[in-house]
């Protein structure tokens, strides 16, 4: 009974992807035909092949497979760069004793409440000012403060024993190394769990790579799905766009499963 | 909050916040700054000549009642999404939680919608609710149901909640899940041997000692439709049909990029920004409390 | 050759004080201990001697050179941790080649010195394995190993056995020591363990509240405690400490003090040093034996038993004082079984009682 109830969930749950996955396979006649077909049909390499291939008229002449780079260089740049950042400031912010200690703290708490969305248009201006425009650099780094992952950093460091630090220092290990040598490696569950967070987070943006980008050779797969739905002429080409959905979502999804317990533990460590 | 034993360094430590800190001036605080100050000018459609206006731009927000009902359907359509993706993940992690075997193949095969990006998710409901090839379309159109999200306002909202609600179950069972999951095993048996049923244990046991979990996500998910739901409403509908499905996000970006009402839109901006701030300070007072009961 | 002094040393948090004008020389090879219950300051006191935490004021000095300012890694100290503080990431062997490796010692030295170390401890096998992988007793004999690879001049131990269950801890405890005496480092060990205090140390420092109440060897400790805090503190169990008023003193004559219920009689040099004629009588549960026919100087009214085969101990308070009254404790050999109810008349030699002032709580010697 229980089993039933959740299998029908699961069903309904991966229903749109289901379809998703039929469309990539028929070609376009039959997409379009009622009734839509239920079973996968045999156009699936074919289909990939026009994705990768095609330029002008299927799929607004953007190359599915620069797009696709695009949005991995995108999204490692912000895991890393969160991470990278993170992990300095909750060090500093943990393991030193410093003038405006708290200030510091609480500027970084603050940027928990500045999602993009509410300032989009002055920080569009600042990387237009600084040229950033249609660069990974603007793309990355107006996103890579992070409170969550500073804050996930400093509960982490916090639950290391301070003996530590003392047996280290003891040892003769200075700050940096003992960062290096001591810090890093304790806490590298953590950072691997956020990784996974963040390049989800990463690959998935849309508003400010849909703003940040002009140049097609810029668009990254996500944001490319709505140029694929806008195309001038009429009906989209609905098999090629399913087919480049399916692609679009296929990174993040796998990242997921194949990490699922990293995965659930960063979701979970974030939200404290 | 602070180890006992501290680094000695008068450099260091700044070098080491320096790279976030700079992000946070440049990125964020000078926007949200030129946001605020924005919302106090008034430019012309040509960007000739610009005028301080203090509060002008609020007041003729607060007053516009086509504001006041984007700012309505705003709240429904958050708390429609927070309402039906809350209930399903609860439906769905209450029995998961019940069964022994299979339990992890189960949270794997329902997690996975969480990665997908919402404009994805947008874009594969407006393919299934496609006016003319439309599975489900189709489907209703056998019921006599016509089916039109692109001229019916009430369809195109139905269509963008179902749409934000579908990625948004992962994110509720995943939390709700863990929450039963540390309840402690002898209070639910206890429960059963007072002669509780399923049921009974779960609204008299379970429910209430997950409330906490569900409060948090109700912010969550708030959250979550006011903001990041941007991408899903861009893709499947474009606020419209006649702006029946423009939220505030979309509102304040259609507003300064498309309508180049550059003072209204950083009032709305502003309007936005104390709304998560607002937000913000409950999790975070929530969170709070939480941590007292545990001590 | 390694001393270490302390000198006037205070330490303050804020505006608490934690430690007061602490002074004490460790010589060469000399193995210390400081004992006190959690809070006293023992633990900020070694903290301070390995540099980890800031002086108030005073001077620490190492072979006679102040080393107030001189970072922990410069001042040739090693310390064991409470919880041992192992690298979690690293190998039995990384975590004893840490330190070494900092130094900038060879890759060649490292494994000798390492090498010798391990089988010093019988930790020649667990070189590879992580600290997950060890029991209490082999981490707790890692983390020893830590310290002493490094041949420091001075050996610092924070509660070392305090997380090894009991048996393992008095293992442990002969191992420290056997170890020390074959090294002869120069060593200051903390513990709120008293028989760990009492078997492990040269002398012994008794710290409460920050100051030193104190210092000397184990045996002198317990057979002259020089205050009722020391008296109450060293030996198990406790001693007897039974406030008093004195009856009659006079120097050159046996003077009588007297509490509820019993008067004792002690050599009048040591009464007439009192402050006022308010005195703490203390006698050990050990010095006082079941007297025969009526020779009793003391009748103790039994309570409860504790029969721990070996011995016997009685619980009860002196006969014919109030239910409140202080506590009295007899220790008897394991064969002597009385009854709840029955008052015991015993008697103790006059050399065993020990007198403390009643103001200051200090020792008042015959002397």
């Amino acid at each position: 009974m229980s089993h039933l109830i959740i299998i029908v969930g699961l069903l309904v749950i991966a229903f749109p992807v289901w379809i998703t996955i039929v469309a990539a396979t028929h070609d376009s006649v039959r997409v379009t035909q009622v009734p839509f077909p239920l079973l996968p049909g045999d156009q699936f390499f074919i289909n990939l092949k026009a994705m990768f291939s095609s330029r002008e008229e299927a799929i607004g002449g953007i190359p599915v497979g620069m797009m696709m780079l695009n949005s991995l260089v995108m999204a490692l740049m912000i895991a890393t760069g969160k991470i990278c950042i993170s992990l300095l400031s909750a060090f500093a912010i943990v393991y030193f004793k410093f003038r405006f200690r708290m200030f510091f703290f609480w500027m970084i708490f603050v940027t928990l409440m500045l999602p993009v969305e509410v300032r989009i248009l002055p920080t569009f201006e600042v990387v237009a000012d600084l040229g950033m425009l249609n660069t990974y650099w603007g793309l990355t780094i107006p996103l890579i403060a992070s409170a969550t992952a500073t804050f996930m950093f400093r509960q982490t460091f916090l639950s290391i024993p301070d003996e530590l630090l003392e047996a280290a220092r003891i040892d003769g290990a200075g700050p940096m190394r003992f960062f290096f040598d001591i810090l890093l490696p304790i806490s590298r569950t953590s950072i691997a769990a956020l990784f996974v967070i963040l390049f989800i987070f990463g690959w998935n943006q849309y508003l400010w790579p849909l703003l940040i980008t002009t140049e097609k050779s810029m668009y990254t797969i996500v944001m490319g799905i709505k140029s694929l739905l806008e195309t001038a002429d009429g009906e989209p080409a609905w098999h090629i766009i399913m087919m480049t959905a399916l692609m679009a979502m296929l990174p993040p999804v796998i990242v997921v499963l194949c990490m699922q317990n990293l995965f659930v533990k960063g979701l979970t460590e974030t939200e404290k | 909050m602070l180890k006992r034993v501290h680094f000695r360094s008068s450099w260091l430590p700044y070098a080491l916040v320096a790279p976030q800190i700079l992000v946070t001036l440049v990125f964020f605080m000078w926007p949200a700054g030129q946001s605020i100050y924005q919302s106090f000018l008034i430019e012309d459609a040509f960007g000739f000549s610009t005028e301080f206006v203090w509060f002008e731009n609020y007041t003729y927000l607060l007053t516009d009642s086509l504001y006041f009902d984007t700012v309505f359907r705003t709240l429904f359509f958050s708390f429609s999404v927070a309402f039906l993706s809350l209930s399903i993940a609860l439906l769905l992690a209450g029995f998961v939680d019940r069964i022994i075997r299979g339990a992890m193949f189960y949270r794997t095969m329902l997690i996975w919608p969480y990665a997908v990006a919402p404009v994805i998710a947008g874009a594969l409901w407006v393919f299934m609710f496609d006016p003319t090839l439309g599975i489900l379309t189709a489907m209703l159109d056998s019921f006599g149901w016509h089916w039109n999200h692109r001229l019916n306002g009430g369809e195109a909202m139905a269509l963008v909640i179902i749409a934000a609600t579908w990625k948004q179950i992962s994110y509720n069972f995943l939390f709700l899940v863990a929450a039963m999951q540390a309840i402690p095993k002898s209070l639910i048996e206890a429960a059963a041997l007072d002669g509780a049923g399923p049921l009974r244990r779960f609204r008299t046991i379970i429910f209430p000692l997950i409330m906490p979990t569900g409060f948090f996500l109700l912010v969550v998910n708030v959250v979550y439709a006011f903001f990041e739901t941007f991408g899903i409403i861009h893709v499947v509908t474009g606020g419209g049909p006649a702006k029946a499905t423009e939220i505030l996000v979309y509102k304040a970006y259609s507003d300064g990029f498309i309508g180049l009402d550059l003072g209204g839109s950083a009032a709305q901006s502003t309007i936005l920004m104390i709304g998560v701030v607002l937000l913000t300070v409950i999790q975070f007072r929530y969170v709070e409390r939480q941590v007292d009961y545990s001590s | 050759m390694t001393t270490l002094a302390l000198n006037n040393v205070s330490k303050s948090y804020d505006a608490e004080n934690v430690l007061s004008d602490v002074n004490f020389e460790v010589a060469d090879g000399e193995m210390i201990v400081i004992v006190g219950p959690s809070g006293c300051g023992k633990s900020s006191l070694l903290r301070m001697v390995a540099g980890l935490e800031p002086i108030t004021a005073g001077e620490v000095l190492i072979n006679g050179q102040v080393v107030n300012k001189v970072e922990p890694k410069d001042r040739d100290i090693a310390m064991v941790f409470q919880n041992y503080a192992l690298y979690p990431h690293m190998t039995v062997f990384a975590n004893m080649a840490y330190g070494l490796k900092l130094r900038g010692l060879s890759v060649d030295a490292i494994k000798k010195r390492v090498t010798e170390t391990a089988l010093l401890l019988g930790l020649e096998n667990l070189l590879e394995r992580k600290p997950a992988a060890l029991s209490g007793g082999q981490r707790q004999r890692v983390a020893m190993g830590r310290a002493i690879v490094r041949k420091p001049a001075i050996f610092l131990f924070d509660e070392p056995l305090s997380n090894l269950d009991a048996k393992l801890r008095v293992r442990m405890r002969l191992e420290i020591k056997a170890l020390q005496q074959r090294l002869g480092v120069t060593s200051l060990y903390v513990t709120h363990d008293q028989v760990e205090a009492m078997t492990l140390a040269d002398r012994l420092i008794i710290l409460n509240d920050g100051a030193i109440e104190q210092i000397d060897t184990p045996m002198k400790v317990y057979q002259r405690p020089a205050s009722t805090y020391v008296a109450g503190f060293i030996g198990t169990p406790p001693m007897n400490l039974l406030k008093c008023r004195v009856v009659s003193s006079n120097k050159n004559e046996v003077s009588v003090v007297h509490h509820e219920g019993a008067t004792f009689r002690l050599p009048g040099g040591r009464v007439a040093k009192a402050s006022s004629d308010e005195v703490t009588v203390g006698i050990r549960p050990d010095h006082l034996v079941i007297s025969e026919g009526n020779q009793a100087k003391l009748q103790c009214a039994v309570q409860a038993i504790e029969t721990l085969g070996s011995e016997t101990l009685v619980h009860g308070r002196i006969a014919e004082t109030p239910e409140d009254s202080a506590p009295f404790i007899v220790k008897l050999d394991g064969n002597t079984l009385p009854r709840i109810g029955e008052v015991l008349p015993l008697s103790y030699e006059m050399d065993a009682l020990h007198l403390f002032d009643g103001n200051t709580g200090l020792r008042l010697a015959s002397s």
